[in-house]
C-alpha cells in the first residue's frame, strides 16, 4: 500500500488575484517502511505537499494515494478522520499545540480523539511519552512548566501515541541545539527499525540527510526534481549546489580534498570511511 | 466573502484618500452629526446630495454600498413592523383586516433607514480611503489634547498600531494551531458537546500562551531599544493638512449650518 | 576600557536554582565572542542581565567600565543592540521603514532627519526595496535584517545576537552572518553571539562555554573546540574537522591543524604528496 502523488497540483487561492501554484504536477511514490528527507530551498512546496498526506489540503488537480484511500478534490470528510489516525503530521514547532492540564492528558488527548477508550488511551501517552525519553514523573505536570526541548517531546509523543503507520514531520530538529537534534534523529530512526514506522522528513539539514535518510527528495519551486536514495544523490555534487543547498561537512571535505589530488576509489559514506581513505592514501 | 469587507481600505488615489487623517475623523463626525439633526427629508436630501459627491471623489460604487446594504434588510423589516404596530400618529395610508397603517410609522421607519445608510457611508468612506496606521495616528492626534487630563493618548495609540501589525500574524498562527490540532483528530464538526468544547480549548489556549510569550518578548524588544512608558517620544510619520481639507472642513461646515438652518 | 565586563555574576528566576552560577568574564572592544552551551545553561538569560532586562541578583556588569544601575540603564542601552531570536517577536513596525524608525522615535531623534537616516541603513542591509513591505510578507532573514538595520541606526558600540539566527532556514542563516560579519569588519563593532552555529564560533576570536549556569570554558577556538570528548560532556557537538582530525590520530596519523577546514585539507595533501 503505497503513498503516492499522480498529477498533483495545488494552487492556493484559486481565482483570485493572489492565486499561486505551490505543486506543479507532482509524481512522486514513497518507499514504505523507509526514512525519506524531504528537502529543498524555502518556498519550493515541501510543506505544501506533506499536508496533503494526511488530507489538510486537498489537490487542485490530480490523485494522492494514501494507504488504502484515494484524495482527490472531492474527499468525503468522514473517510478523513481515520486517515490522520494512519499518518501523523508533526508541524514545525509543535511545542505550540499543547495545551492540556498535564502532560500526559496532552499526550492522550490524540487518542481520545480517535474514540480510543480512556484506560488504553493512558498506556498508549505512557509508552510514548517513554519512546520520547520522558519518564512518568513528568505525567502530571503542566505542560508549560518544563523546559522548550522537553515541549517539543511531548509535542511529539502526542502524535506517537496515537500509533500511525506513517509519521511525517516537518523540520523536526528546528532550534533544537545539537544534542537534542541528534536525540530527536535517533528516535525516529528506532521507530522505523524497531516499528517499521514509515518517516518522512521535511529538513534543512543536510548532516542529517546524509547520517540518518534512507531516501531524499528534492523540490525546487512546486517541482519535484529528483528522488533517489541518499547515497546515490549525494555522488554528485552539482546536484546540491543546483538547489542552492549546503553540501553535508563529509562531503564537503571529500570534495575539497578530491581537488587537492586524493582519489578515493571506495564509496565513502560516513566519518570513519572518510578517515580510512584518507589514510589508505597517506601511509604506505 | 471578500466584497462583504466594505469599508477595508483600498489604495486608491482619490481626493479623499490625500485628505489628512484628523480632518477626515472630525469631517465625518461633523457629518454624522448632521444626520441627527431634525431637519426632515429635505434635511436628508441635502446631506445625501453632499455624500453622494464625497462617493463619486471616493470612487466607491453605488452597488458596493447597495450590497453591503443587504444584511440589514431583515432588521429594518423588523423595525418595520415594530413601529407599525406601534405609531398610530398621522393620516391613514391604508387599513386591511383590521390593521391599520399610520403615516407616521412610515416616516419614522424611512427616517432610520436613511439615518442609518448616511452612518454607514460617511463611515465608509473614512475607513475606504484611510490605511489604518493612518487613522491611528489622527487618532492620537485628536485627543492628545486630553493628555492634560491624563488620557495616555500616546500609548492608546502605540496598543492600536501594534495590535493592527499582529492581526495578520495570529490569522496565521490560529491557522497553523487549527492544522495541528486536525492532525491529533480534532473535528470541529462533529463530537459530542464535551469533545466540542475540548477542541475549542485545542485552539485557544495554544492561542493565549503564544500571545503571552509575544507581548513579553516584543516588550523585551521595545524597551532595549530604549522605549520607555510614559516618556517623550518624537514621530516619523508626520501629519500634513493640504488645500484639500481645508476645502473639505469648509464644505462640511457648510452643509452643517445649511441643515441647522432648515431645521429651524 | 572593556566593552563587558561581568564579575561573579548570579542570577535566579525562582530563588532555588541560580540559572547564572558565579559567571565572570570579559570581552576585548572589536572582538567576535561567541557564547555557547546547552539549552537553559543560562546563555539567553546573560544577554537579558546586560542589558538589563532582569534584575542581577548578585554580582558586577560593567559596560565600558561603568556598572549597570537602574540610574544609567538608558544610557548603557543605547550602547549596545540586541537582536533576539524570533524575528517575529522584535518587528514593532506596521512597515520595514517604520520598525527602523521606532528607535529613532525612542531616543527623540528629530522627525526631519529619520528618512535619511533609515534610508541609510536600510541600505547597508540591503532591505531598501523593502521599505515599505509588511513583516507578514518578508522572510524570517529579511526580518532579522530590518531589526539588525533598527539597532544600529542608533550606533551602538556593541551588538548582542541572541540566537538570531535559530529560527531561520540555512539561506537566512548565511545571509544574517555574512552581514554581521561585514558589520563587524566595517565597524569594528565589538560583538558576542549567543550560538549553536559551530561554524560561526571557529571563525570567532573568543569562546565562552556555558554548562549549567556556570562558564567551563574561556579561550580562543582552537583552545576551546578541539577537544571532542570534553565538548560531549558539555552537551555540545564538536566541529566536523575536529573529530575527522581524531578519527585519523586513532589510525596513526597526527596533525597539526584540525580546526580550520582549508588548512586541514592542505596539510593532508601535503601529507599525500610527500609519501
Amino acid at each position: 500500500m503505497p503513498i503516492a502523488f499522480e498529477k498533483v497540483n495545488y494552487k492556493y487561492a484559486p481565482n483570485t488575484p493572489f492565486a499561486y501554484e505551490a505543486l506543479k504536477n507532482v509524481d512522486l511514490a514513497f518507499e514504505m517502511g523507509k526514512i525519506t528527507a524531504i528537502i529543498g530551498p524555502t518556498g519550493s512546496g515541501k510543506s505544501t505537499l506533506v499536508q496533503h498526506l494526511n488530507a489538510l489540503l486537498l489537490p487542485t488537480e490530480g490523485t494522492v494515494l494514501v494507504l488504502d484511500r484515494t484524495i482527490t478534490n472531492k474527499q468525503k470528510p468522514k473517510e478523513l478522520k481515520s486517515l490522520r489516525q494512519k499518518v501523523g503530521l508533526v508541524f514545525q514547532f509543535p511545542e505550540y499545540q499543547l495545551f492540556e492540564e498535564t502532560i500526559l492528558k496532552d499526550v492522550m488527548f490524540g487518542p481520545l480523539n480517535f474514540k480510543v477508550p480512556e484506560d488504553q488511551a493512558r498506556v498508549l501517552a505512557l509508552n510514548a511519552l517513554k519512546w520520547v525519553g520522558l519518564d512518568e514523573s513528568y505525567a502530571e505536570k503542566s505542560p508549560l512548566d518544563i523546559s522548550g526541548g522537553q515541549k517539543r517531546r511531548v509535542a511529539i509523543a502526542g502524535i506517537l501515541a496515537i500509533n500511525p503507520d506513517v509519521l511525517v514531520l516537518d523540520e523536526p530538529t528546528a532550534g533544537l541545539d545539537p544534542q537534542g537534534s541528534k536525540a530527536m534523529m535517533e528516535l525516529f530512526v528506532r521507530l522505523n527499525k524497531e516499528n517499521g514506522k514509515t518517516i518522512l522528513i521535511v529538513t534543512h539539514d543536510m548532516e542529517h540527510v546524509i547520517n540518518y535518510c534512507d531516501n531524499v527528495v528534492v523540490m525546487r519551486e512546486g517541482e519535484v526534481i529528483n528522488h533517489q536514495r541518499v547515497i546515490d544523490y549525494f555522488e554528485r555534487k552539482t546536484q546540491v549546489e543546483d538547489i542552492h543547498m549546503n553540501l553535508p561537512q563529509l562531503l564537503s571535505f571529500k570534495e575539497a580534498l578530491l581537488e587537492g589530488g586524493f582519489q578515493f576509489k571506495k564509496p565513502i559514506r560516513t566519518l570513519e570511511d572518510l578517515a580510512n581513505a584518507i589514510a589508505a592514501e597517506i601511509k604506505p | 466573502m471578500n466584497n462583504i469587507a466594505l469599508g477595508r481600505y483600498l489604495p486608491l488615489n482619490t481626493f479623499t484618500h490625500k485628505l489628512d487623517p484628523r480632518y477626515k475623523i472630525m469631517g465625518m463626525l461633523f457629518l454624522m452629526a448632521c444626520v441627527f439633526i431634525p431637519a426632515g427629508f429635505t434635511g436628508y436630501g441635502v446631506i445625501g446630495a453632499f455624500v453622494l459627491l464625497a462617493l463619486l471623489l471616493t470612487k466607491i460604487s453605488i452597488k458596493m454600498i447597495l450590497k453591503s446594504m443587504k444584511p440589514m434588510i431583515f432588521m429594518l423589516s423588523f423595525l418595520f413592523v415594530i413601529n407599525a404596530l406601534v405609531i398610530r400618529t398621522g393620516f391613514v395610508v391604508f387599513s386591511l383586516y383590521g390593521f391599520t397603517l399610520y403615516q407616521d410609522a412610515v416616516i419614522q421607519t424611512l427616517y432610520i433607514m436613511t439615518r442609518l445608510t448616511l452612518m454607514i457611508i460617511i463611515t465608509t468612506l473614512l475607513t475606504v480611503s484611510t490605511k489604518p496606521m493612518d487613522l491611528t495616528l489622527g487618532i492620537e492626534d485628536l485627543l492628545s489634547p486630553f493628555k492634560r487630563i491624563g488620557l495616555p493618548s500616546h500609548e492608546i495609540a502605540m496598543m492600536i498600531s501594534i495590535a493592527l501589525r499582529f492581526i495578520p500574524t495570529l490569522i496565521d498562527e490560529t491557522n497553523r494551531i487549527m492544522k495541528a490540532q486536525a492532525s491529533r483528530g480534532v473535528d470541529l464538526k462533529e463530537g459530542s458537546f464535551k469533545e466540542k468544547i475540548m477542541a475549542i480549548l485545542s485552539l485557544i489556549v495554544p492561542l493565549f500562551v503564544s500571545s503571552f510569550q509575544r507581548a513579553e518578548e516584543l516588550a523585551d524588544a521595545m524597551e532595549a531599544r530604549g522605549y520607555v512608558v510614559a516618556q517623550h517620544r518624537t514621530r516619523y510619520k508626520q501629519l500634513k493638512p493640504t488645500y484639500r481639507d481645508a476645502l473639505m472642513m469648509g464644505g462640511v461646515l457648510i452643509l452643517m449650518g445649511g441643515v441647522i438652518w432648515l431645521s429651524m | 576600557m572593556k566593552p563587558i565586563t561581568v564579575n561573579h555574576l548570579k542570577f535566579s528566576y525562582d530563588l532555588l536554582t541560580d540559572v547564572v552560577n558565579d559567571v565572570s568574564f570579559s570581552v576585548e572592544k572589536g572582538s567576535y565572542t561567541t557564547l555557547i552551551g546547552h539549552n537553559g545553561s543560562g546563555k539567553s538569560t546573560i544577554a537579558k542581565l546586560l542589558i538589563g532586562l532582569l534584575e542581577k541578583g548578585s554580582g558586577e556588569i560593567l559596560i565600558d567600565d561603568m556598572p549597570l544601575t537602574e540610574a544609567n540603564l538608558e544610557s548603557i542601552r543605547r550602547k549596545i543592540g540586541i537582536v533576539f531570536q524570533n524575528p517575529d517577536n522584535q518587528f514593532i513596525g506596521a512597515t520595514v521603514r517604520d520598525d527602523i524608525a521606532f528607535g529613532l522615535e525612542n531616543h527623540q531623534i528629530d522627525p526631519k532627519l529619520m528618512d535619511g537616516i533609515i534610508n541609510d541603513y536600510a541600505a547597508r542591509v540591503d532591505m531598501t526595496k523593502y521599505l515599505d513591505q509588511e513583516p507578514t510578507r518578508l522572510s524570517g532573514g529579511q526580518k532579522q535584517r530590518v531589526a539588525i538595520a533598527g539597532v544600529l541606526a542608533m550606533k551602538p558600540e556593541i551588538l548582542i545576537l541572541d540566537e538570531a539566527t535559530s529560527m531561520l532556514d540555512p539561506e537566512g542563516k548565511a545571509e544574517i552572518n555574512a552581514l554581521v560579519n561585514a558589520l563587524h569588519k566595517e565597524y569594528g563593532m565589538t560583538i558576542l553571539s549567543i550560538t549553536h552555529d559551530i561554524e560561526e564560533v571557529k571563525k570567532s576570536d573568543h569562546v565562552l562555554v556555558m554548562f549549567d549556569g556556570k562558564i567551563v570554558k574561556d579561550g580562543l577556538p582552537s583552545q576551546v573546540m578541539t577537544n571532542e570528548k570534553e565538548l560531549v560532556d558539555l552537551k555540545l557537538d564538536a566541529p566536523y574537522s575536529v573529530k575527522l582530525a581524531n578519527a585519523l590520530k586513532r589510525k596513526g596519523i597526527v596533525l597539526k591543524e584540525n580546526l580550520d577546514t582549508e588548512r586541514m585539507v592542505a596539510e593532508l595533501c601535503r601529507l599525500r604528496s610527500k609519501k
